[in-house]
């Protein structure tokens, strides 16, 4: 028996838990929270102290460093479309995300007679919901009007 | 007379009268009593059969030597040294403690997580998601047309 209780404290998955894990443990079973979007994500990252952030960053290569420093740096309402416009994306199904942002690849590499014709085109209304058609429109305003 | 269910004494005499030791005149009293009250005929009827189920049960045969057998287990027991009489009780002691903590081994392992909170929220980030954000965030900032490559 004495062996045996031994045994069962040598291994972690025997050992019995102190207090403080067993208060963690209640207090985490009360939080149930939903997972954190791509823009809260985004968010979070933006509101952290910047040698916080610098440390997160730093599993990042250089190039995404830099876009997030450019959202930082943005107007807040700016930044506050850009990451409304990805909610919006971000909300599609994966199919329709994929749709949506290849035709924004698309048109992308389109000159500006060609973008304009394509978004006022019959067959962009009939492939894209209006949701998607103000998100792709909004990425070519211009092109849009 | 009074209906056994109200009475004190109701037990005792729907005992006797069952086993027929209540004396004649208050047997057939009782009777008259019982054609009149469904309550106390339903009493009668329950203990009569009981009664006629135990009569039916038959006691499980035991050896010719049973008891002799017995008395020795009993004497032999209290032959035994005191410390073996007294390690028995702390055997089954033991015996209930292992499953006890056989039990307690095979629980399903509690994930001790951060509570709620900043801290915990940043456990969230996911470094795909932020890239896979950031090249969205990317792909849907306004377009120039001086920067497209013309087709």
């Amino acid at each position: 028996m004495s062996v045996f209780l031994l045994a069962a404290g040598s291994f972690p998955a025997l050992a019995q838990d102190t207090p403080a894990q067993r208060k963690a443990a209640k207090q985490a079973k009360k939080w149930v929270g939903p997972k954190l979007t791509p823009r809260q994500q985004l968010e979070l990252l933006m509101q952290m102290p910047p040698e916080e952030r610098e440390q997160f960053l730093s599993q990042l290569p250089e190039a995404r460093r830099t876009q997030l420093e450019n959202l930082v740096k943005l107007p807040a309402e700016e930044r506050a479309l850009r990451l409304r416009r990805l909610d919006l994306l971000n909300s599609l199904t994966p199919e329709r995300k994929a749709a949506v942002t290849q035709e924004i690849g698309n048109i992308k590499l389109m000159n500006f007679v060609r973008r304009r014709a394509r978004l006022h085109s019959k067959e962009f209304e009939q492939s894209f919901t209006p949701d998607e058609q103000e998100l792709i429109r909004d990425t070519f305003v211009k092109a849009s009007q | 007379m009074n209906c056994i269910v109200k009475d004190k004494a109701g037990g005792e005499v729907l005992m006797d009268y069952c086993a027929g030791a209540l004396d004649p005149a208050r047997a057939a009293e009782f009777e008259g009593h019982i054609r009149e009250c469904a309550e106390c005929r339903e009493l009668v009827d329950a203990q009569r059969s009981l009664w006629q189920t135990l009569g039916e049960w038959k006691p499980i045969e035991v050896s010719r030597d049973f008891d002799a057998r017995l008395y020795a287990r009993i004497a032999q027991a209290d032959a035994e040294p005191w410390f073996y009489r007294m390690w028995k009780p702390v055997l089954s002691i033991a015996a209930v403690a292992t499953a006890a903590a056989v039990m307690f081994a095979v629980r399903p392992a509690v994930r001790v997580e951060p509570p709620a909170g900043p801290a915990a929220q940043v456990e969230q980030i996911n470094i795909q998601e932020v890239q896979q954000a950031l090249d969205d965030l990317d792909l849907l900032s306004p377009a120039s047309p001086n920067t497209r490559k013309p087709l």
